[in-house]
C-alpha cells in the first residue's frame, strides 16, 4: 500500500510521514504568525 | 592534483566569506550585549539558521547517518522529535518567554538567566561550572570530527588538522561575538540546507526514485548480519524489536536523549535572546522546521539507502564495505578512471561469517559506521557532489563548535569569573574564557579515543537534560518554583547523570572503568535492559520530582521579584 512508502513495517512508516508533516507543521505555523507578535496586542489592549 | 587545487580553492573562497562576516560581526559589535547576545535585535531568517546549524553537527551528519546504515530508519524518529520538539515547542513555548523573561531580567547567558531569574548569584555559577567542565567534551567531538575530515580531505596530519580548525574557529568567535558567529551560521546553513538536499534528490535519482528505494532496502532485510539481529535489527526499513539493545539503544539515548535533550542546551537557549519580539520567533519556526527536516532527515535517509547501492555494486552492506580498506581503495581507484565497478564485486567477494558475537566483538567484525556516509558520496555521487558535501561538513562543524565555543567562553569569562570578580561588563573575560575553552577542547581532541563522536554528543545531552531541564521549565512557567528546590534539582540531577555513566550505563561505564576497579564488573546491574537504558530516562524524572517536591516544601521568591521576573507576562499561580 502507497501510504507504507515501501518501509519494512507501519511504525517507520509513521516516523516517516510525521517528518513530513512536522515540517507543514511548522511552516504553516510560521506561515499564519508571520507577522503576529503577543507583545504589540497586549500593549494595545 | 587537479582535485586538490579545486578543494584548496573552495576552501580559500570560503575562508575569504568567513573572514568579511567575521568583520561585519566584529564591526557591529559594541557592547557585551552585542558581544553575548548579539544585540537583541537579530533577523528571524539568521537566528533560525543559526540554531539549526549549531544543532546540526558532523555527529548528526556522519556519525548518527552511519548509525542509521547500521541500524535502520527507526532513526527517522529522532528529525521528526528534532521538529516537533527541539523547534515548535522550543521556538513556542520556552523561546518566547526566555526573551522576554531573559529582557527583563537583562540576562545574556543561560547560566545568568537561571541564575538571576532565582536571586542566586551561586546558582549561576554552579551552573556556568556545569557547562565549563562538561561541554568541552562535545567541543572535542564536534572538533574531531571536523578535523578527522579535514585530514582525509587535505591529506594534513591530524594533530595539525585539529590544531588549524580550532585555531581559525576561535579567531573568528574572538573578534565577532555572537553577531559574527550568526552571520556565518547562517551562511553555512545555506550551504547545508543545498548540501543534504541535494544528496538525498541524487540518491534518490540513483537508487530508483522515493517508494522504489525503500521497497529494494525492505527487500534486503533477510542480508541483515546475523549479530545485529542478534541484538535487535529487524531489518534496515523496520523498528528494531521491542524491548532488545538496540531498541533502548535508539529509542532511550537516540530518540529520547538528543531529541528532548535539545531542550536544555544552553548554546541554543541563549539564541532566543537574540530576537527583537515573538514575531521573529514566529517566523524562524517556519525556516527552522524545513531546515531540521532537510539536513538530519537527509543524512539518516541516506545513510541507511546506502546499504542497497553498495549490495548492488559491491554485493555487500554499507558496514561490511567500509570494513575493507583495500576494496574501498580499488573502488576510489576504479571510479577515478571511469571503470565499472562489476570486476571489484567479483574480486572482493563477502566473508560471511554466521557465528554469534557480543556486541564489541560485533564492533571488530564490522566496519565504523562513521566512514558510511563518506565512502557512499565518494563512490555513488558525481565528484562536483563530493566538494559540495566538503563544504556541507565543513560548514556543520564550524557554526555547532563555534556555538559551543562562545557559550563555554560566556560560562568561564561572563558568568564564573566575571561573577566572582564582580566585572560582568567586561568582554574581556568572556573572549579569555574562549580562548581557555578552546585550549582545553584542543588537549581533548588529542587525548580522546577513536569512536568517541556519537557518545560524548549524547553524554553531554544528558548532563544538561537532567541538571538543568525542570530548573528551565520552572523558570519559565512555574513561579512557586523555590532557590532550594532548583539547588536541589540541578545537583541531584547532575549527581544521578553520573552514578548512571559510571555505574549502571554499560556505553559510558565499561570505558570509564571505575565500576570495574571497583566491582570487577562493567556495571552494576546487568540483567537487561539496565546496561542499556539511558542515563537521562533514569536522572530527568529524579530531577524533576526533586524541583516539585522542594518548592512545595520551602518558601517562595519574593512577590516583587516573581512580578518583575514576569513583567508582560500571563501567570498562573499555583
Amino acid at each position: 500500500m502507497w501510504l507504507k512508502l515501501g518501509m519494512g513495517d507501519w511504525f517507520t512508516a509513521l516516523a516517516l510521514w510525521g517528518n513530513i508533516i512536522a515540517m507543514l507543521i511548522g511552516i504553516i505555523y510560521g506561515a499564519i504568525h508571520w507577522n503576529r507578535d503577543n507583545d504589540q496586542r497586549n500593549a494595545e489592549k | 592534483m587537479t582535485d586538490k587545487f579545486i578543494i584548496l580553492g573552495i576552501f580559500g573562497c570560503y575562508l575569504i566569506t568567513v573572514t568579511w562576516l567575521t568583520l561585519r560581526g566584529r564591526s557591529k559589535t559594541h557592547t557585551q550585549e552585542d558581544f553575548l547576545v548579539a544585540g537583541r535585535k537579530t533577523h528571524p531568517f539568521i537566528m533560525a539558521m543559526s540554531y539549526g546549524a549549531a544543532f546540526i553537527s558532523t555527529s548528526a551528519i556522519v556519525g548518527f547517518g552511519g548509525m542509521s546504515g547500521c541500524f535502520g530508519l527507526g532513526l527517522l524518529w529522532l528529525p521528526f522529535m528534532n521538529v516537533m520538539v527541539g523547534i515548535i515547542i522550543a521556538f513556542i513555548y520556552f523561546g518566547k518567554r526566555t526573551r522576554k523573561i531573559g529582557k527583563n531580567l537583562e540576562a545574556r547567558t543561560f547560566p545568568e538567566f537561571i541564575g538571576r531569574r532565582y536571586d542566586s548569584k551561586w546558582l549561576k555559577i554552579a551552573v556556568s561550572s556545569i557547562i565549563f567542565f562538561f561541554m568541552p567534551l562535545y567541543c572535542a567531538v564536534v572538533l574531531i570530527g571536523g578535523a578527522r575530515f579535514l585530514e582525509q580531505l587535505l591529506m594534513i596530519n591530524y594533530h595539525t588538522a585539529v590544531f588549524s580548525f580550532g585555531i581559525v574557529i576561535g579567531i573568528y568567535v574572538l573578534l565577532g561575538g555572537l553577531k559574527g558567529v550568526m552571520y556565518v551560521d547562517a551562511l553555512m546553513g545555506i550551504i547545508m540546507i543545498l548540501g543534504l538536499a541535494a544528496l538525498l534528490g541524487l540518491t534518490y535519482w540513483e537508487l530508483g526514485g522515493f517508494i522504489p528505494a525503500h521497497q529494494k532496502l525492505t527487500d534486503m532485510v533477510h542480508l541483515a548480519p546475523t549479530d545485529f539481529v542478534a541484538r535487535g535489527l529487524n531489518g534496515w526499513t523496520s523498528m528494531p524489536r521491542f524491548n532488545s539493545e538496540m531498541w533502548w539503544l535508539l529509542v532511550s539515548s537516540l530518540i529520547l536523549g538528543v531529541g528532548i535533550g535539545v531542550l536544555a542546551q544552553p548554546q541554543l537557549a541563549v539564541r532566543f535572546m537574540t530576537v527583537k519580539s515573538g514575531k521573529e520567533l514566529n517566523r524562524a519556526v517556519l525556516v527552522g522546521s524545513i531546515f531540521i527536516i532537510i539536513t538530519a532527515g537527509s543524512a539518516y535517509m541516506c545513510g541507511a539507502l546506502s546499504n542497497v547501492w553498495f549490495q548492488e555494486k559491491f554485493g555487500m552492506i554499507s558496514v561490511d564495505v567500509v570494513k575493507d580498506q583495500k576494496l574501498l581503495s580499488a573502488a576510489y581507484q576504479a571510479k577515478k578512471e571511469g571503470r565499472d565497478f562489476s570486476e571489484i564485486k567479483k574480486e572482493f567477494a563477502p566473508d560471511i561469517d554466521a557465528t554469534p558475537v557480543t556486541a564489541d566483538e560485533a564492533k571488530l567484525r564490522h566496519g565504523n559506521p562513521d566512514l558510511i556516509i563518506p565512502a557512499f558520496i565518494n563512490l555513488a555521487l558525481p565528484r562536483w557532489m563530493v566538494y559540495i558535501f566538503a563544504m556541507t561538513l565543513l560548514s556543520a562543524a564550524m557554526t555547532t563548535l563555534s556555538a559551543l565555543l562562545h557559550a563555554t567562553g560566556s560560562a568561564l569569562g561572563h558568568d564564573f569569573f566575571g561573577t566572582i570578580f564582580g566585572k560582568q561588563e567586561s568582554t574581556f573575560l568572556s573572549k579569555a574564557g574562549i580562548v581557555i575553552g578552546l585550549i582545553v577542547s584542543i588537549v581533548l581532541a588529542f587525548a580522546l579515543p577513536a569512536g568517541i563522536i556519537a557518545r560524548g554528543t549524547a553524554l553531554f545531552f544528558g548532563i544538561c537534560a537532567a541538571a538543568f531541564m525542570p530548573s528551565y521549565i520552572g523558570a519559565l512557567y512555574w513561579t512557586r518554583t523555590t532557590r532550594a528546590a532548583v539547588w536541589c534539582s540541578v545537583i541531584g540531577g547532575f549527581a544521578c547523570s553520573m552514578f548512571c555513566m559510571v555505574f549502571l550505563h554499560r556505553a559510558e561505564s565499561a570505558g570509564i572503568g571505575i565500576c570495574q576497579w571497583l566491582f570487577g564488573r562493567t556495571e552494576l546491574i546487568s540483567t537487561h535492559p539496565w546496561p542499556f537504558i539511558d542515563p537521562m530516562v533514569i536522572a530527568l524524572p529524579i530531577s524533576a520530582f526533586l524541583l516539585i517536591t522542594v518548592s512545595l516544601l520551602t518558601s517562595k521568591l519574593p512577590r516583587r521579584h516573581i512580578g518583575k521576573c514576569f513583567k508582560d507576562i500571563k501567570v498562573r499561580e499555583f
